[in-house]
């Protein structure tokens, strides 16, 4: 029986390892590319058959797994992809699933083990996780903050005024205010700045503009 | 012709008047003349016109007593009076044309030259202070303004110029003395800044000391204010200076505080592989390779290996490239300008892309060169072109917005082969310009 031809993308050496690891240990999968960066990670799969992609989402070279996965779905429509990240960014599910990934899986909270999922996905199934992993944020949790406070709270990390994410968002400015008060009231954060810091940080939302 | 003896009455009578008024005149130039120290020849002629003036008054004087008085004429009445009349008429004219001639000089030398009395105008209009004395201080010559200093310094009048000058020298007097030595810098009261020289002088042999007050408030202000940005100037370098070392303090823990947390990561992910590890059946567990990676990670601990560093855009593209056997032949320098790049590197991956995809060639080439101001970027392959006309959708349309954002131009030709070009400003000092 024909093993399963997998590119793994990962930016972090460790990672990479990590997953060939596995691959070497399965009698199912066999790693054909390992690269460091979704930049340029659709032109693998061009000429030579690629089964399945483990694709990281947020690589240290700026390129973004989800934007690959977009070019290649495009490209290879019937590659499948297994979005792995260890951010908890509560957008990326929703993104993923739009593009068409076929599962998600989180590096380090995700009940299954990588190979489940990857067995799973080649079966034809979707593995999504429920939610992202919990996350804190002052003394309220991730799901604490609604899907709008935390558009607003993603553009506030890049550093603009209210002006530049009222006009992003296609809302009031009065509104932007609105939101970032009710955040420093559940979070308790003194200011706008310690709560983009602390957002930034645990990763709960991070801009990829 | 007519002797000028037996010329009229009325005739002789009016020849007589302007004899006498043009000797009258012949003296006043005279001693005008002697009074303005005129040249040799103005003298001589201011003489000579006396001279000629005084024997034709003569002449004709004793022309007119021997008619009167029908006296014997004397040796110069005799002459005059044998000549002919239009002789002595001649005579008169050519004197009082020399007269004329004379004057208008004597005018144009008067208009001229520097009398005392101008030059002591002159310098009492000076705004600088000046004062001239001989060598045991007696003032030869002294103007207001010098007097005014002296005035406001002392409360005296300047008598003696070498006590004045020593006294300054001393730093004596009302004011604040800012230098004293060879040349003294002092502010009164009013505020006025004045400078201070004296020197020697040798006039027609005999020494005389000059001393001048120059007025340099304005100067001595403008030195005050460049002095103090001087020192400001000083004050911000040292600030930079210190500023650069924080900087390289700061960068060197950054650089620090980065590499620790790759190390930390790098052991956070150690961790996470040992946990994914334990995760697995007891069977498929495979210790040499989770040893390998804790081998590195205590060697980038131990700093005995480097941290991986990511490759560089254009290697990872080469390499893309590589893994769908196609060579990327680049003939030209790949811009150092980011903004550029990150036209250029997507270009060449979506030509990639397409010579995969649709030419299926095996070689892209890509042409940079600058044209001026512009950098311009020529794409084609070797593999089929394409049929028909381009449609520009995808990944072409997303470059064509990406090139027109950065205020370039794309164009694309089909035939006789692909052709992607793409022309972007900026392309020669680095400078962006739209």
């Amino acid at each position: 029986m024909a093993k399963i031809k997998v590119m793994i993308v990962d930016d972090q050496f460790i990672s990479r390892q990590l997953f060939e690891m596995y691959m070497k240990t399965s009698e199912k999968y066999e790693t054909v590319y390992s690269v460091e960066s979704a930049a340029f990670a659709d032109t693998f799969v061009l000429k030579h058959s690629i089964d399945l992609v483990l694709m990281d989402i947020l690589m240290a070279d700026g390129s973004n797994g989800l934007e690959a996965a977009v070019r290649i779905k495009k490209n290879c429509p019937d590659v499948k992809i297994i979005a792995v990240t260890s951010m908890p960014e509560t957008s990326w599910l929703k993104r993923a699933r739009q593009i068409g990934i076929e599962s998600f899986w989180y590096k380090e909270a995700s009940k299954e083990t990588l190979l489940e999922v990857m067995d799973r996905t080649m079966a034809g199934e979707s593995v999504y996780p429920d939610s992202p992993p919990p996350v804190r944020l002052g003394l309220a949790t991730g799901a604490e903050l609604t899907e709008r406070e935390l558009e607003v709270l993603r553009i506030m990390t890049t550093g603009v005024s209210n002006a530049a994410i009222a006009k992003k968002l296609n809302i009031s400015e009065s509104t932007v205010k609105n939101h970032i008060h009710h955040m420093l009231e559940k979070t308790g954060c003194e200011s706008r700045t310690a709560l983009a810091i602390q957002a930034r940080v645990s990763g709960i939302v991070i801009s990829t503009e | 012709m007519t002797c000028y003896f037996a010329l009229s009455t009325t005739a002789q009578g009016i020849s007589g008047v302007c004899a006498l008024l043009l000797t009258a005149g012949a003296l006043f130039i005279l001693i005008s003349a002697c009074s303005l120290r005129p040249g040799r020849w103005s003298a001589l002629a201011a003489s000579v016109l006396t001279a000629g003036s005084f024997l034709l008054l003569q002449g004709i004087g004793d022309v007119s007593r021997c008619r009167i008085f029908d006296d014997t004429p004397t040796f110069l009445g005799g002459i005059f009076g044998a000549l002919p009349g239009a002789a002595v008429v001649f005579l008169l004219l050519l004197l009082i044309g020399v007269e004329a001639v004379l004057l208008v000089k004597l005018k144009h030398r008067r208009e001229n030259m520097l009398t005392p009395t101008a030059t002591k105008e002159s310098l009492d209009a000076l705004p600088d202070g000046i004062c001239f004395f001989a060598p045991n201080g007696q003032p030869l010559l002294i103007n207001t303004r010098m007097h005014r200093i002296c005035g406001e310094l002392f409360h005296m009048e300047l008598q003696n110029g070498e006590v004045f000058w020593q006294r300054l020298k001393n730093g004596e007097g009302n004011a604040r003395f800012l230098r004293t030595g060879a040349t003294v810098l002092l502010r009164t009261g009013e505020g006025r800044v004045w400078d201070f020289r004296c020197r020697k002088l040798t006039v027609n042999r005999t020494e005389v000391r000059e001393l001048i007050a120059c007025d340099v408030t304005t100067s001595y202000r403008l030195n005050r204010e460049l002095d103090e940005r001087n020192r400001s100037l000083r004050r911000v370098n040292e600030r930079l200076r210190r500023y650069s070392r924080e900087v390289e303090r700061s960068t060197m823990e950054n650089e620090i505080l980065t590499a620790k947390i790759q190390v930390h990561d790098n052991i956070g992910r150690s961790l996470l592989m040992l946990r994914a590890y334990l995760a697995q059946p007891r069977q498929e567990r495979r210790r040499d390779e989770l040893l390998l990676l804790w081998r590195h990670t205590v060697a980038v601990l131990k700093n005995e290996a480097v941290p991986e560093k990511p490759g560089s855009d254009w290697e990872l593209l080469r390499k893309a490239a590589q893994s769908v056997d196609v060579e990327i032949v680049r003939d030209g320098e790949l811009p150092e300008n980011e903004r550029q790049r990150a036209v250029v590197i997507p270009a060449v991956h979506e030509c990639l892309t397409n010579t995969v995809k649709h030419a299926g060639g095996d070689r892209l080439y890509l042409t940079l060169r600058n044209k001026g101001n512009v950098l311009i970027a020529e794409l084609t392959n070797s593999g089929a072109p394409p049929r028909g006309p381009i449609q520009e959708t995808g990944g072409l349309l997303d470059l064509r917005r990406a090139v027109e954002k950065a205020g370039g131009k794309m164009t694309t030709e089909a035939a006789p082969r692909f052709l992607l070009r793409v022309e972007l400003p900026g392309g020669g000092n680095g400078q962006w310009q739209r």
